[in-house]
């Protein structure tokens, strides 16, 4: 009788504790509702990239009070020079200049198998491949890239015309021949290491990839005209 | 011999309590941080992210202010000088085209959410999968001669690349997630035609099933460039004069 009115009273205490204690932890919390892990990265990932552009920003704002120093003291002549130095600059970030240095010339061509029953289009280059190669290349690094001696920039985009490929509004026929200034081992690397793109369409799909690396390259400026139609610039103030 | 059985089980129950809590502990706190419950580690996350935002604001109003200040020294001197005229009229124009200046206009807004999960599924397809359609997307809006385009409110440059970071892409070497927000200026019914075509990467990727919108608006404000760039290989080619 004892033993079961002792094991009874556990029991029930246990159960009491139970329900007690996560009542407790419940309230200390206040919020009932649970946060899914993944939004908790996703916010993460939004900090960090709001702290690293703030550093950006810190760092151009040091810029611009420098030249706000030049300017200061500066006479027409002056200010001349120093705007003539801030286009020659956007220039060559922009791709408005011929720029030289080390690299790598890449040159892809459709497989030469010839037309049979079992041929099918992946044994020649489309545009896609030639966009995978190119944002590979910069992600290894390249400063500025060409095919076929059409400068690439951000407006270029490579599309499919028939046998042809249309860059800058030129039409460019097989072989690709892409110039890429930057590490030359890294995109070499970047084309050529087993898992890449440009290997892929090496073994994969049979295409003609060769790759060299230079000491000197050179790349030719964007020559299309700038026309500016839709876009306004915004002037910020206070 | 009874008590040593009940014994055993009550044992073997402790054990495999005990290794269910704590592993589930640690789970939560790889992903979470030490000592913090999810909900209250989100909201600390996103008050830091709030302010980081403001900070952010007040700096780049800052940099804009200083901006305007060497503009007008660069004003006064060009109303001396047309040359220094003509040579600020230059350097804002490739500043928008290059990107290093934020710019509105007329264009479009392409919105891209995950698919849905529906339990069927034994995979979960996001869009890191399928990046290269993101590519693509930009490549059709050059093509229609968009003049400015941004994903998630970075600017798109010469220079921008797309990889694959863990479970994010990686944009502009920053971290970007859904919804994926592309916005481009330039001439919304060409846009609207070429995006809008039979299998178009819109279409594609519709019917993978991806969650797109596409809103034309009068007026999109695309940020500039933050990025610092340094060649650290090319050099201008040196012209013998």
């Amino acid at each position: 009788m004892n033993k079961y009115v002792i094991n009874g009273i556990i029991f029930i205490m246990c159960i009491a504790l139970g329900i007690i204690i996560p009542y407790q932890i419940r309230n200390n919390i206040g919020e009932n509702s649970y946060v899914p892990l993944s939004t908790i990265k996703e916010t993460q990932a939004e900090v960090n990239k709001t702290k690293s552009e703030i550093e950006n920003i810190q760092i151009l704002i040091n810029e611009q009070d420098k030249k706000l120093d030049q300017l200061k003291d500066a006479d027409t002549k002056d200010v001349v020079e120093i705007l003539e130095k801030d286009i020659e600059k956007i220039k060559n970030f922009g791709g408005f200049n011929d720029l030289e240095g080390p690299g790598l010339i890449l040159t892809i061509n459709d497989s030469d198998k010839k037309f049979n029953e079992e041929w099918d289009d992946s044994s020649i280059v489309h545009e896609g491949d030639i966009q995978n190669i190119i944002n590979d290349l910069k992600v290894a690094g390249a400063e500025a890239m060409s095919v076929r001696g059409e400068r690439l920039i951000h407006t270029s985009a490579v599309q499919c015309n028939g046998p042809v490929l249309r860059v800058n509004n030129k039409n460019l026929p097989a072989p690709f021949t892409i110039y890429a200034i930057g590490n030359p081992r890294k995109l070499s690397a970047a084309i050529n290491a087993p898992g890449t793109y440009g290997r892929y369409l090496k073994d994969g799909r049979g295409l003609r990839v060769e790759s060299e690396e230079r000491n000197y390259i050179v790349i030719p400026r964007y020559n299309n005209s700038l026309d500016i139609k839709y876009m306004q610039p915004v002037e910020e103030g206070e | 011999m009874k008590s040593w059985i009940s014994k055993g089980l009550i044992i073997a129950v402790c054990i495999l309590l005990g290794v269910i809590i704590a592993i589930q502990y640690k789970t939560v706190n790889s992903i979470v941080g030490q000592g913090f419950i999810p909900t209250q580690k989100n909201r600390e996350l996103v008050e830091e992210l709030t302010k980081l935002e403001s900070e952010k604001e007040t700096l780049m109003n800052e940099l804009t202010n200083l901006e305007n200040k060497v503009k007008k020294y660069e004003n006064e001197a060009s109303q001396e000088s047309d040359y220094v005229k003509e040579l600020s009229e230059s350097l804002l124009k490739y500043k928008m085209f290059a990107g290093y200046k934020k710019v509105e206009g007329p264009g479009i807004e392409i919105k891209i959410n995950n698919p849905e999960y529906n339990g069927e599924q034994t995979e979960y397809t996001t869009i890191v999968d399928y990046y290269s359609y993101l590519l693509d997307i930009i490549s059709y809006l050059n093509v229609s001669g968009a003049e400015a385009i941004s994903i998630n409110d970075l600017r798109y440059t010469s220079f921008s690349e797309m990889t694959i970071a863990g479970d994010n892409i990686n944009f502009n070497n920053k971290a970007i997630g859904v919804p994926i927000v592309i916005k481009a200026i330039g001439p919304v019914e060409n846009f609207e035609s070429t995006l809008g075509m039979s299998s178009s990467p819109i279409d594609l990727m519709e019917w993978y099933g991806f969650k797109i919108e596409m809103t034309k608006k009068d007026n999109i404000t695309i940020p500039r460039y933050t990025e610092i760039k340094e060649f650290k290989y090319a050099r201008p080619v040196s012209s013998e004069e």
